[in-house]
């Protein structure tokens, strides 16, 4: 068999659903042709349903190695790097099939641009955990310098006790608990002054409208300005225009041509998401 | 696509306020809402009505318009308008040709309850019987013909 009909055979498999056949007759298409970057892709998404991520990783590797501009192989790549937990290689991917999608007209930039938005918000959660434990850490250890602190004063205490046994009736017990006391004081107000610097934490967590687009109500992230004025998220407003060549709030003629990048707001957008993408992506 | 978390957010708004006269009656999925609208001025057309609008939203909702007709469900009429139809199908521009994303349906219910305020005609459409008994229940299958401007 040719490579050619290889691949349409497991183009069958993988639409009855068998994965593995499916990825038997890519693997025998790619030995015999191994520049062609779709038998890549193909086999890519088929390991993508085994979760056979590193494997996704290395096909989308190769057939964006024999065609850069491969949408599929950065999508999936991003994909499957979101899966093994490492964000800020899936946000490259992920900003590159972005453009790619835009620039070819995918009907899937909606679903790429929320690729890009899962993978800000995966590296946003690992960035505020790290950040939490570092926090927590340098609370744990004014809190420990508190507690030795307090020992060491009690130590000396019952030093001075065996020094001077008969040194008049001091009530050793009662001093040691004034001493304990204050320390536990000292902590609870430690964790105050940590609660208070962080205030982040209490504010109320909305996306301003400013920032939302009036189509799909999410955050926008790659956001145009149309002949009126108003911003639209790039894939939202090419979805309406597919359908449409009017502006959606005035219903005057709007071509996809008539689009401007809205750098300003984009940088807004990026800063707030940068911030608070752990929640704001879902907002 | 976006319908589900659009249509949510829609629903957290409506759940805070919503314009008088608008009510919500159920929306339990993101496939099918109802929604009560009566008029509030004294047209004694609508006087002490309650009417239900049963909005259908596809998958490509908002970019799509949703499938807005009046339905008699909970002792609710249909109402007497020129561009209601008995069946409930309703001829309104924005939920056809003029429709746009960033309408919702809030601003859909404030569109059909103005046009019910504005009305003064006790009648159907022309033709009422022929359509209603040619069965189309889908407004979308209807070339309506937007010539009166008046109502």
């Amino acid at each position: 068999m040719s490579a050619e009909e290889l691949k349409q055979a497991g183009n069958k498999f993988f639409q009855n659903g068998d994965w593995l056949s499916a990825d038997k007759k890519y693997s025998q298409a790619i030995a015999i042709d191994s520049t062609n970057y779709t038998l890549f892709t193909n086999r890519a998404l088929v390991r993508m349903k085994l979760l056979r991520y590193e494997d996704v990783i290395n096909d989308c590797m190769s057939a964006i190695n024999l065609n850069r501009d491969a949408m599929k192989g950065h999508y999936m790549a991003a994909q499957a790097l979101i899966q093994l937990s490492r964000p800020s290689e899936a946000l490259g991917f992920a900003y590159t099939a972005y453009q790619l999608a835009i620039a070819q007209h995918s009907k899937s930039a909606t679903d790429v641009a929320n690729v890009v938005l899962e993978a800000k918000k995966q590296r946003w959660k690992k960035l505020e955990r790290n950040r939490i434990d570092k926090d927590n850490s340098m609370l744990n250890q004014m809190k420990e310098l508190v507690k030795r602190d307090s020992e060491r004063k009690i130590l000396d205490l019952r030093e001075q006790q065996w020094d001077s046994p008969n040194a008049g009736d001091r009530d050793l017990e009662s001093e040691i608990a004034v001493i304990r006391e204050d320390a536990r004081v000292q902590m609870d107000e430690l964790e105050n002054v940590f609660a208070r610097a962080d205030p982040q934490r209490y504010k109320p967590r909305e996306v301003p409208d400013y920032l939302m687009d009036s189509i799909s109500f999410s955050i926008m992230t790659d956001p145009v300005v149309t002949k009126n004025g108003h911003s639209y998220d790039r894939s939202v407003i090419m979805d309406h225009l597919r359908r449409s060549n009017t502006d959606p709030l005035t219903r005057e003629p709007l071509s996809v041509s008539d689009l401007r990048p809205n750098l300003a707001l984009k940088q807004v957008c990026a800063e707030f998401l940068e911030e608070n993408a752990g929640w704001a992506v879902d907002y | 696509m976006f319908a589900q978390k659009r249509l949510g957010k829609e629903l957290s708004n409506i759940h805070k306020s919503l314009p008088p006269g608008i009510s919500i009656a159920s929306a339990s999925d993101f496939s099918n809402w109802k929604m009560d609208i009566q008029v509030l001025d004294t047209n004694p057309l609508y006087a002490d009505q309650i009417y239900r609008l049963n909005f259908k939203f596809s998958g490509s909702y908002p970019i799509e318009a949703p499938e807005v007709t009046f339905i008699k469900e909970d002792g609710r009429d249909i109402p007497m308008h020129p561009h209601i139809y008995s069946n409930g199908v309703i001829c309104l521009d924005l939920l056809g040709t003029n429709w746009s994303p960033v309408q919702n349906v809030e601003s859909v219910c404030m569109s059909i309850q103005s046009m019910l305020t504005s009305n003064t005609k006790n009648e159907r459409p022309p033709g009422d019987d022929t359509f209603v008994r040619s069965g189309y229940r889908s407004p979308r299958n209807i070339n309506f013909v937007y010539d009166d401007n008046t109502v």
